[in-house]
């Protein structure tokens, strides 16, 4: 507390931003390493094996920390990010990610978004004709086969959705209207009469699908009632006895459907009163860890960095409903920045022990987002957020969490499509 | 079987430069996904296709345009189904986090008149004991019950048993037995009460079991009131009259500590809620202080 408020005096008199120390982090590390009072049990499986192996993994890193005295700590690599996903985006890939050859408008859009959040925005517009350029060439004879995750492959929803949310980072909002009509009739081909959607010709349906439909929909104004026929009853079939939402209704509770399901609220402008806020809120609290102070996605399943956002996101969502902060933001950070952080090489990864890929990236600055931000909501649940400052050490520009954009981009894509 | 491409121009994967996240591709890699583009370009549904395809799905199984082309494939050249779902097999056990894998099962089994679910048991059994958790297997084996209505099925109650029984943390398994349980008009509600307790007591602390009992409270309207003695065994009551007390300070379960406070229901239940802050789950702070906001302002 006393070191951040010399850090604020600092700021308030004018001292070179440089010389003033962060927030100090000791008296956070201090609690989420103090043992809870309750008692062990002499009992061993799988499940305690693998989280037990995280928490020593990441209690080492705390301990380090505290012992180290470089506690006034919480750095973020910003220029090593920037220049990893310059560096990811415009680099020819090595062979081994043709993995990822069906996958070509995801890339764009984690690494567009990323380079988003982290500022670049003048980078960007350079990057645009690129952007643009590459689209097209996922883009299925003029939206009638919706867009595709590479050149001359079949349209996809979640494709489509990557490549739409790129185009509206760049704000070619004119290329998204020369095909907005054909997208909505590819996307009413796949609509079930249970109200879900399917991904594409012959796939499955989800809470994603319903979610990737919905978020196309209403970004270019194609919401009408045919469109969105049944979709509130059949999301709301999908949120189980956890409290959390599941891809279909009956199976397990999971922090990514668990984001779709309740960003589909939000994008068909239904309060949630519409679902069990009380077993939501309790779900979706227990998925952050004391000791690691990061997110996990499912009941007694390890903390991922993604989940950061995925389940960062739904309480950005719940708090505007709630008006009141719901989780341990500062907990989130440190594990962001402590644990997933890669601050040699840049870029950010599911836990201390593995590699830095665009996914991670994406969602652990979505996620530290939500951690420096709170949010508020209006009338139109979608569109209309309002994002705070929590702290003067922000890294990361403010998002909108039902789109995982950086606020203001869907709003302007909104606004386009309105006029 | 030797099959001849010379006719078919492969289609050009995307080497334009300079492109973002371009794909370096090596010549196998294009090769064979540009015979197999050309020939989804002109909708051959061919042994030769049906060969090509198994080539592009071992190579990569999440290209999803592979997939559907190969069932276009087989269902218009009347393939043997059950040859196909063994082969599927054998992607499956190589590729555990694909989503194409088992929608395209699902696929194949729609078209088979008369299946025999039981004949998915020792692939499922074996997918989930290499990965316990494995969401895609876990939802496939979801769509089985219940497309082949195998609710009182002894093999498959049989198999959560185990796998509770090997691992009381294993969530997947609580979720898909409340799933089982549940959609039985049959199932005797005290008995799976008791078959919970049970499990709590073996490991007091622990989500998964805590929220399936709290998950039939629910469903059958249950008043809570009625838990307070088997949250008993967890925690003694008095410490909400001695916050203090180092004898009572150590419980078994943060879990039944939650419940008692909701139980309660009164002033009880905010002393309750400073303890979890202090002492019991202090990560959880924000949420603590919410539930005491609710329960003042009302």
């Amino acid at each position: 507390m006393e070191d951040q408020i010399k850090y604020l005096i600092n700021i308030i008199k004018g001292n070179d931003f440089h010389d003033v120390k962060p927030p100090n982090i000791y008296n956070n590390l201090k609690k989420m390493l103090g043992k809870p009072l309750v008692a062990n049990v002499d009992y061993d499986s799988e499940t305690l094996e693998k989280q037990s192996e995280v928490e020593s993994m990441v209690n080492g890193i705390y301990q380090d920390i505290l012992d180290s005295h470089r506690h006034i700590n919480n750095h973020f690599e910003i220029e090593k990010h920037g220049e990893f996903v310059n560096r990811s985006l415009t680099i020819p890939l090595p062979g081994y990610y043709k993995g990822y050859d069906a996958n070509h408008s995801w890339m764009l859009y984690w690494l567009t978004n990323a380079n988003c959040l982290l500022g670049q925005q003048e980078n960007e517009l350079e990057m645009k004709d690129l952007i643009v350029e590459k689209i097209k060439t996922l883009i299925v004879d003029n939206g009638k086969g919706g867009i595709s995750g590479g050149a001359n492959q079949l349209g996809h929803l979640a494709s489509s959705y990557a490549a739409i949310l790129t185009l509206v980072l760049v704000e070619e909002f004119d290329l998204l209207k020369s095909i907005s009509s054909n997208l909505y009739q590819w996307m009413m081909s796949l609509k079930q009469d249970d109200g879900s959607f399917i991904m594409h010709y012959n796939g499955e349906a989800d809470t994603r699908s319903m979610y990737c439909a919905l978020v196309i929909g209403s970004l270019l104004n194609l919401l009408n009632d045919d469109f969105t026929h049944g979709c509130l009853s059949w999301v709301q079939k999908c949120q189980t006895y956890e409290g959390g939402f599941a891809g279909v209704p009956g199976t397990e509770a999971h922090g990514g459907y668990t984001f779709c399901g309740v960003a589909c609220f939000f994008l068909l402008n239904k309060s949630l009163d519409n679902l069990n806020i009380d077993k939501l809120i309790r779900w979706s609290v227990a998925r952050q860890y004391q000791l690691e102070g990061g997110l996990s996605g499912r009941a007694n399943k390890l903390v991922d960095a993604c989940y950061g956002f995925w389940i960062g996101g739904v309480y950005a969502m719940i708090e505007t409903f709630i008006k009141a902060p719901i989780f341990d933001r500062d907990s989130l950070k440190i594990y962001l920045l402590n644990c997933a952080q890669d601050s040699v090489k840049g870029g950010f990864k599911d836990k201390p022990n593995t590699r830095v890929d665009f996914y991670h990236t994406n969602y652990s600055l979505l996620g530290l987002s939500c951690s420096e931000y709170n949010f508020e909501s209006g009338d139109l649940l979608a569109y209309d957020f309002k994002t705070n400052e929590i702290n003067d050490d922000t890294n990361v520009s403010p998002i909108n969490p039902v789109f995982g954009l950086p606020h203001g981009k869907a709003e302007a894509c909104r606004k386009y499509f309105n006029n | 079987m030797d099959f001849k491409y010379d006719d078919i121009t492969p289609l050009k994967l995307n080497e334009a430069q300079p492109q973002l996240c371009q794909i370096l591709y090596d010549d196998e890699y294009k090769t064979t996904m540009g015979i197999l583009l050309a020939l989804m370009a002109k909708n051959e549904l061919s042994e030769r296709a049906l060969a090509m395809t198994e080539l592009g799905i071992s190579t990569l199984a999440s290209h999803y345009s592979i997939w559907c082309y190969r069932f276009d494939i087989i269902k218009c050249l009347k393939k043997d189904l059950y040859d196909e779902l063994d082969w599927l097999e054998s992607i499956a056990i190589d590729n555990e986090k694909n989503y194409q894998i088992w929608n395209y099962r699902q696929l194949i089994i729609g078209q088979i008149e008369g299946f025999d679910a039981t004949r998915e048991f020792p692939i499922l059994n074996t997918m989930i004991l290499e990965d316990s958790k494995n969401h895609h297997v876990w939802t496939y084996r979801h769509w089985l019950v219940e497309k082949f209505n195998l609710f009182e099925n002894e093999k498959e109650l049989k198999f959560i048993d185990d796998l509770l029984d090997d691992d009381v943390y294993n969530n997947s398994a609580w979720s898909h037995r409340f799933f089982i349980k549940f959609n039985n008009e049959k199932v005797d509600v005290d008995e799976e009460l008791n078959y919970v307790e049970h499990k709590i007591r073996i490991s007091p602390q622990n989500e998964s079991s805590w929220n399936y009992l709290m998950g039939i409270y629910e469903k059958f309207q249950i008043p809570l009131i009625k838990l307070q003695p088997f949250l008993n065994e967890f925690v003694n009551p008095d410490i909400i009259d001695n916050t203090d007390s180092e004898d009572l300070e150590l419980i078994k379960s943060s879990f039944a500590l939650e419940l008692l406070a909701k139980t309660y229901n009164n002033e009880k239940s905010l002393i309750i809620y400073d303890l979890l802050i202090a002492k019991y789950d202090p990560i959880r702070e924000n949420y603590w202080k919410y539930l005491k906001s609710k329960l003042t302002s009302n």
